[in-house]
């Protein structure tokens, strides 16, 4: 079983790296759960979205403690510290969150997506940095496809190449 | 059978296509208003008519107008709009009009969190309107059931000539989930009975056989009407006999099918149980790990709401000490559960509501160690 959470603010187009996810497990065959809690307004205010993935029906689709959460926000994170911390890895945006937590990888997503041109793409990169620690057969070929239905093609594939890479780097 | 991946939303919209709705009536509102997108994409394909309503009680009355025009109809809202619909509703219960209407629960009262899951609205579903009036409320705990369920809602109200409410919460309007959609041939429907010649269209020897329906233009002279009406339709506003005898045989109507509506779930041995839990909707997800490997619980979990089937839960409840009843609300379900244990039983809420917090797995258990 796979729980995922990505955790930000509103217009870092968090509930769609839940929904990229979600979808590129449930055509790898997997049954899913995705869930999200977010605000009214398009911009600011927390946002969680999340993805439960395994090869049985989800029972309970209510996580309280996820196996990888990247947080792109200080302000998502001032609300759900609680959850972030019972997570098992915790991956924070280096520049973009500013608290500390015990165990937390922090990782220079945001730095390097800006460096690179694709920092609005910054939650396709959080989604290749979830999939380079899950590291499941055929995902990319999955994740080009579904990033083919939808606009920015080209930056949406660089930034989720980049969170590959990127991340495996630091992992090292 | 074909695997999607749908929200809770979507699956609605696509049962109620299944089941052979053929109008829809709607204004927007969170967290309801993916059914109408895709009602509006679904039914034009299907043959169907979508409406973008002005608002909830123009929305209401135009499913009801439907219906007699011969198509299975359908609404969704949220708590204000389910609201503004009461009106309508209580007409359709005394017109026995057969109609779904779904409420997807936000926190409330009022605008509340419109982005936020809550089950709130339960007792508004069986007593939001004025007067005597009795109809069926069932509630999904998925995507998956929600897409089954709506099917089943339909066929209910076709059967019992009556309005169904459809409660859903924001978790499973908006949570996606896989959903195994059903082929044509896979799907019993049931419709109206329609009139034949001199039988009674309000009214019937035996009240728990609905009247048959005839369509608007078949050729049946037939008023319709929210004032008390005998069997053939006249108005009567001013006698005991035909108002007691019309509420009375409307009751009976749905009380009196219980056993062909109410739906349930029950895990765990009630012969064995010491405590019990009791729920509805997407907390019983949580409810439903909160007691693997615990043998002495017994889950219930209700999936028609109303009529609810008092003795068949003071059975499965008449052996335990202690019922825990979860809900996204300040307990309105707990009541239902009070009204059937003897008074010496404990019975504890898990309470929680705003912001779009689930009850978790670990707060039921904790409530289960009292």
């Amino acid at each position: 079983m796979f729980k995922i959470a990505y955790l930000g603010r509103g217009g870092q187009g968090i509930v769609f790296a839940a929904t990229l996810t979600a979808e590129a497990l449930y055509e790898k065959g997997y049954y899913v759960a995705q869930l999200q809690n977010y605000g009214a307004s398009v911009r600011g205010g927390s946002v969680l979205g999340y993805v439960v993935a395994d090869h049985e029906p989800i029972k309970n689709p209510f996580i309280e403690e996820f196996d990888i959460i990247v947080v792109l926000h200080e302000e998502g994170l001032k609300r759900w510290k609680r959850l972030v911390e019972k997570s098992k890895k915790i991956i924070l945006d280096k520049k973009l969150v500013k608290t500390n937590i015990p165990g937390a990888i922090k990782a220079p997503l945001s730095t390097i997506a800006e460096k690179e041109g694709v920092y609005q793409a910054l939650n396709i990169v959080a989604v290749g940095a979830v999939f380079s620690i899950l590291d499941i057969e055929g995902i990319d070929k999955v994740i080009d496809k579904l990033l083919q239905k939808r606009k920015n093609y080209e930056v949406n594939k660089k930034a989720y190449m980049i969170g590959k890479r990127s991340f495996q780097h630091h992992n090292h | 059978m074909k695997r999607m991946f749908l929200s809770g939303n979507e699956a609605v919209a696509y049962g109620a296509i299944d089941a052979g709705c053929r109008f829809y009536a709607g204004y927007p509102i969170t967290p309801s208003s993916e059914i109408m997108h895709m009602m509006a994409k679904l039914l034009p394909e299907a043959g169907g008519v979508f409406i973008q309503a002005e608002d909830e009680l123009a929305a209401i009355n135009m499913i009801i107008g439907a219906s007699w025009a011969g198509l299975k109809s359908m609404a969704a809202t949220s708590g204000p709009g389910f609201s503004l619909m009461q009106e309508g509703i209580g007409y359709a219960v005394m017109t026995e009009t057969p109609l779904v209407i779904v409420d997807v629960m936000r926190a409330g009262p009022a605008t509340g969190q419109a982005t936020k899951a809550a089950q709130g609205d339960l007792m508004q579903t069986r007593w939001g309107r004025h007067g005597d009036q009795y109809l069926v409320v069932l509630a999904p705990e998925s995507p998956q059931e929600a897409y089954d369920l709506i099917i089943e809602a339909f066929n209910i109200s076709e059967s019992l000539r009556t309005p169904v409410v459809f409660l859903m919460d924001e978790f499973i309007g908006h949570g996606r989930e896989v959903v195994f959609r059903k082929e044509p041939g896979e799907i019993k429907l049931v419709e109206r009975r329609r009139s034949s010649d001199h039988e009674p269209l309000f009214g019937s020897d035996d009240p728990r056989i609905p009247p048959p329906m005839p369509r608007l233009g078949e050729g049946y002279y037939v008023l319709v009407t929210g004032s008390t009406h005998n069997e053939y339709g006249y108005r009567d506003v001013h006698s005991f006999e035909t108002h007691y005898k019309l509420v009375r045989r409307l009751k009976e109507k749905i009380w009196g099918n219980i056993d062909k509506v109410f739906k349930y779930e029950v895990i765990g041995d009630p012969g064995r149980a010491e405590k019990a839990i009791v729920c509805f909707g997407s907390t019983c997800r949580s409810a439903k790990e909160a007691v693997m490997g615990l043998d002495n619980v017994l889950l219930i979990r209700l999936i028609t709401l109303w009529p609810l089937n008092y003795d068949l839960l003071r059975e499965l409840l008449s052996n335990v000490r202690l019922v825990v009843v979860p809900e996204l609300s300040l307990g309105q379900l707990i009541y239902d559960v009070q009204q059937v244990i003897d008074s010496g039983i404990k019975v504890v809420g898990v309470n929680k509501v705003g912001g779009g917090v689930p009850i978790y797995p670990s707060e039921i258990k904790k409530a289960l160690e009292v």
